[in-house]
């Protein structure tokens, strides 16, 4: 009997804590371990003097996890607002997930106060939607851009997402970010881009 | 003569009273000091019975630095930013800005977050600011925001004393007809595109003081 009662409290255990890691899943959208997955500079960028990317690939230099990152060469000179922008195309309902997540890295030797953030394209309107802030990165220190996806997040600008957001995701771009200065030559990385 | 000298006195007190000459002043300031909170009226007085903690400083920074610009200026009296265990008005940690106001010249240690916020359902923004039970008294700390598409610089119109050890909050009301900014008319757009929240701990010439303040619990209520 003694024995019947432990196995059914070791069972309800295992059940809640199943649970628990279900609420708490991450879900690896691209680690860039087998190539690019799908991410590019987009060719308008190519065309905007604001924008400095000038070569994507992938690379085993740094990885937050696995072996490789994606790494983009920017050559961002400083004096005006530039950026660097890659993204992805494709269609994602992240309906489950709470928060978008990636991880980004300048080089030990970048110097400071480069920014990042995780800009989406969602809905029918192919809707360009920024997060309302920038994440300053720390030379040789991964830095992970976290967002909330979910109704009342104010981490998107000028927008409140609703279900339907997060139900309809298009793109995902990361852009680095110089406002006047530094100037910058050189590669920054991304790695992990995941949902949680 | 007599009233030849009399009319030149009369005069140079009127330049003097336009001027403002002879009142302490401080970057931002020009009016003279600030006068002490809570004298400002909130167009509405019904309470306020909702809030929401934008930042709590519980996983980092979320993002608040000195701002670079601000940086290598003498006024500057901030030191370093980090978190810390040692007081919190809400949860377990707050921002620590470690300090040094060195007396004889305004100086502030002012940290800033850049984010578009809309924050056009609720009616106040508020900060807790603590100076530990070390510090002199007559450090005094506001908000300032940063808005619209100008990116205007806008001061709250008075300061709140920090009393050594006790924490202060610090209010400020966003609601259009608000009296809460200095040279600002408030309207429904103002809160609508707010683009960065300072935090300014100030002294005006005095008290000198080497140490930390701590701020927490940056929320909006309405």
């Amino acid at each position: 009997m003694m024995k019947a009662k432990t196995l059914v409290v070791i069972l309800v255990a295992l059940l809640l804590g199943s649970q628990m890691i279900a609420y708490g899943e991450t879900k690896i959208l691209y680690d860039f371990e087998n190539g690019l997955d799908g991410w590019e500079i987009p060719d308008w960028s190519f065309e905007d003097d604001n924008y400095r990317a000038e070569k994507i690939d992938v690379s085993e230099d740094f990885a937050s996890s696995g072996k490789s990152s994606l790494r983009i060469d920017a050559d961002l000179t400083g004096g005006s607002w530039q950026g660097a922008i890659v993204e992805v195309m494709e269609y994602m309902d992240w309906t489950p997930y709470s928060t978008i997540a990636c991880d980004v890295l300048i080089p030990p030797d970048a110097p400071e106060g480069l920014k990042a953030k995780i800009i989406l394209t969602v809905g029918e309107k192919w809707s360009w939607t920024e997060m309302s802030r920038s994440v300053k990165l720390t030379p040789g220190g991964w830095m992970t851009i976290t967002a909330n996806l979910l109704p009342g997040s104010m981490d998107w600008k000028r927008i409140n997402p609703t279900d339907e957001f997060r139900a309809d995701v298009r793109k995902i771009n990361v852009r680095i970010e110089s406002n006047k200065k530094p100037a910058f030559t050189g590669p920054f990385y991304v790695d992990r881009v995941r949902v949680e | 003569m007599d009233r030849k000298w009399s009319l030149i006195i009369l005069c140079v007190a009127l330049v003097f009273s336009i001027t403002g000459c002879g009142k302490k002043r401080g970057p931002g300031n020009a009016g003279g000091e600030d006068p002490v909170c809570p004298v400002v009226p909130s167009p509405s007085s019904d309470p306020i019975t909702e809030e929401r903690v934008l930042f709590s400083f519980e996983q980092g920074t979320n993002g608040f630095d000195v701002p670079e610009w601000f940086r290598e200026k003498p006024e500057n009296a901030a030191v370093r930013i980090g978190v810390s265990k040692k007081y919190s008005s809400e949860g377990s940690q707050s921002l620590e800005v470690e300090s040094n106001f060195p007396g004889q010249i305004w100086s502030a240690s002012m940290v800033e977050l850049e984010q578009y916020l809309d924050l056009t359902p609720y009616r106040q923004i508020s900060v807790d600011v603590l100076a530990p039970r070390a510090a002199p008294m007559g450090l005094k700390a506001k908000i300032i925001l940063t808005i619209g598409d100008q990116w205007k610089w806008t001061e709250m119109i008075c300061s709140v004393p920090l009393a050594p050890g006790e924490w202060a909050t610090v209010n400020a009301s966003v609601e259009p007809g608000s009296m809460s900014w200095k040279r600002t008319e408030v309207g429904e757009s103002f809160r609508s595109d707010i683009r960065k929240i300072v935090v300014r701990v100030e002294s005006n010439k005095s008290p000198i003081y080497k140490g930390p303040v701590y701020i927490d619990n940056i929320r909006v209520g309405r």
